[in-house]
């Protein structure tokens, strides 16, 4: 009843948020404390779909034909299956949030995500010059797990075997019991274990038809191996080397199917973890046997065989300390003792990492993602409206533009604005039906038609490569401009 | 709640914060026997194994906590009323030792301080004549 209320018309703002929080919270069961359980914010958005009676939309969910140019801009479904092996609860904290809004977990596919997945694919066709490492960067709320999720999806539909860790972050927290294997490594038994049980779970009947080539360690097919060391952790690590051996053997690359990597938050695994050794010195996140086996696999000079790895960054993720920032101590210490050894926080961020390509190899790609397109945010927005998320909006092109340029371009802004009601505001409805401009031809993508940039290219710009359009800039000033050519001086003044 | 050197600790507490309710461990001698230990900074002390616990227990017997650092405390007060030094008889008028101010508040030190050197007053007008020295202190 008091999100009813809220939904009316003449409602203010402040007096909006505040009925439905008080809907949320008047629908929200007990939540027993623990330690592993999303924060107060994210369970109270969990009932909100419950609360707020959530319509459930038709939507196509994610097939292996998905992936192709006639579905860019569309809303697409998790299928099922997947929703099995990562329940919304495991998937990115970035990407929970909009799913509890929903019924049913969707994303929109965008020409970017495209244009990654060709590049990785890419990596399967034989071709051992190209790129077998990927990176996917951008700035916050860009969409960077949103378009690893798809690509995950969209090779787990093609039947490959896929690895995909949706939290790198674990590793580093604090959670997961921890003891040395050595001086140098330590493993986590437990975490090793569910990460098998995930792997098994995603890529059970792949794993069962691909035999050992080590007789030696008792398993008959890689099936069993991972179900064996997802319910004994003790055996976990150990299973874990051995899966990752065999998967990218190179003599055995041509009799299976290619293989997935995907690691979200993988800025994670080379800062400073919570963990401390014995001397209560800061373990980092390199240390641990499962950060090393895939940091390893980003730095492998000549490529994986019949495989690919990709990360996404997340710069939520709180990098206390980078590995390599004990070494720049030491190298200004050494060459340049007049400059102070203090190094703020600002100087290394997870994308100064990588410019310093410290822990990946030279082949690797950095891939950016762009800003979204008006027509994406006008999709977006068409979405939020048909899922009851904005209330009483007419949609025309002056209010996706607003949208466009108050929000960068950044879906989790974007989607922030909308849940705020924000843009329900009745002085800005205009009821005049103005058209969204159609999508100009030079946007629509080929998957085969790759624009990379070529060798010199790339080795200029770091191997960086634009997912967006080339004049995406120029397209966030017209619409800047268009906004601000419409609305009156005084306004303008007010919104600053 | 697990019961340990004669304390209840909490099950449901992280074993660094359970710690501390015994005499003697603080924040930062709590987290640094979990580091000695090699118990994640996230585990409660329900999810500890009886391996751990044993290795724990252990540990806290090699260190001065409880009733010996209480009779190591109060040794230690016992020798400076003795000495006769300044901060022994501080300890004995039950005032402030650390050279706080007495014109007003000073009300934990006069409670706390000099327990055991003080006979109890069990008569009111006991309390009430030793009342009145303090306030004229």
């Amino acid at each position: 009843m008091l999100a009813r209320i809220a939904g009316q018309r003449g409602i203010q703002r402040g007096v909006r948020s505040k009925l439905l929080g008080l809907a949320c919270a008047s629908a929200a069961p007990r939540i027993p404390k623990h330690h592993d359980a999303p924060s107060r914010a994210m369970a109270t958005t969990a009932v909100v779909t419950k609360a707020r009676n959530a319509p459930v939309l038709k939507v196509q969910p994610w097939t292996r034909d998905t992936a192709s140019p006639d579905n860019v801009r569309k809303i697409v479904a998790l299928p099922s299956d997947f929703l099995e092996c990562f329940p919304v609860e495991e998937l990115p904290l970035t990407l929970q949030k909009t799913f509890a809004f929903f019924a049913t977990p969707s994303l929109m596919l965008r020409k970017s995500t495209l244009r990654l997945a060709a590049e990785i694919s890419k990596a399967f066709s034989g071709d051992k010059s190209g790129p077998t490492q990927f990176v996917v960067d951008g700035v916050k709320g860009i969409g960077k797990s949103a378009a690893l999720l798809q690509v995950v999806m969209h090779h787990h539909a093609l039947k490959h075997v896929v690895i995909y860790i949706p939290r790198a972050s674990v590793v580093i927290n604090g959670t997961e019991p921890f003891v040395p294997r050595d001086e140098i490594l330590y493993d986590q038994p437990a975490l090793a274990a569910s990460i098998l049980d995930s792997i098994y779970g995603l890529n059970q009947h792949l794993l069962e038809e691909i035999k050992l080539s080590d007789a030696a360690s008792g398993y008959a097919n890689l099936g069993e191996l991972v179900r064996d060391a997802a319910t004994d952790p003790s055996k976990a690590h150990r299973n874990f080397d051995i899966l990752m051996r065999e998967l990218l053997d190179p003599q055995t690359a041509g009799l299976r199917p290619p293989v997935l990597i995907a690691v979200d938050q993988v800025n994670a695994l080379y800062s400073v973890s919570e963990y401390h050794d014995v001397g209560s010195k800061p373990i980092e996140g390199h240390r641990f046997s499962i950060a090393r086996t895939l940091l390893d696999l980003f730095k492998t000079p000549n490529g994986l065989p019949n495989a690919a790895i990709v990360g996404a960054t997340d710069p939520t993720v709180h990098t206390a300390q980078p590995a390599n920032l004990s070494r720049l101590q030491r190298v200004a210490t050494e060459e340049m003792p007049e400059l102070p050894l203090v190094v703020s926080h600002a100087d290394v961020t997870p994308t100064t990492a990588l410019e310093k390509q410290e822990w990946i190899g030279e082949k690797a790609v950095v891939f950016e993602l762009p800003p979204l397109s008006t027509d994406e945010v006008s999709t977006l927005m068409e979405w939020y409206m048909r899922g009851k998320l904005m209330y009483r909006v007419e949609l025309h092109r002056r209010l996706v533009e607003r949208q466009r340029v108050m929000t960068g371009g950044t879906g989790q802004a974007l989607f922030n604005s909308c849940l705020a009601s924000r843009v329900a505001d009745p002085r800005t409805i205009e009821f005049i039906s103005t058209s969204v401009p159609e999508p100009s031809e030079h946007s629509v993508l080929l998957v085969g038609d790759l624009s990379v940039a070529t060798e010199d290219e790339r080795a200029e710009m770091l191997h960086v490569l634009k997912g967006g359009d080339m004049d995406a800039e120029q397209d966030r000033g017209t619409a800047a401009q268009v906004f601000l050519d419409e609305i009156p001086e005084l306004e303008r003044m007010q919104c600053g | 709640m697990l019961y340990l050197l004669g304390v209840n600790l909490p099950d449901t507490r992280r074993v660094a914060t359970a710690l501390t309710y015994i005499y003697g461990i603080g924040n930062s001698t709590g987290e640094s026997v979990c580091h000695r230990l090699g118990i994640h900074p996230r585990a409660r002390l329900n999810e500890l194994t009886e391996d751990q616990v044993t290795r724990l227990s252990q540990l806290l017997n090699t260190m001065k906590i409880e009733a010996e650092l209480k009779r190591e405390v109060s040794n230690r007060i016992s020798q400076k009323v003795n000495m006769g030094c300044y901060q022994g008889i501080r300890h004995q008028m039950r005032l402030p030792v650390h050279g706080q101010r007495t014109r007003n508040n000073a009300r934990t030190a006069r409670r706390l301080n000099g327990r055991g050197f003080q006979k109890r007053e069990y008569s009111r007008c006991g309390v009430l004549m030793k009342f009145h020295r303090t306030i004229l202190n």
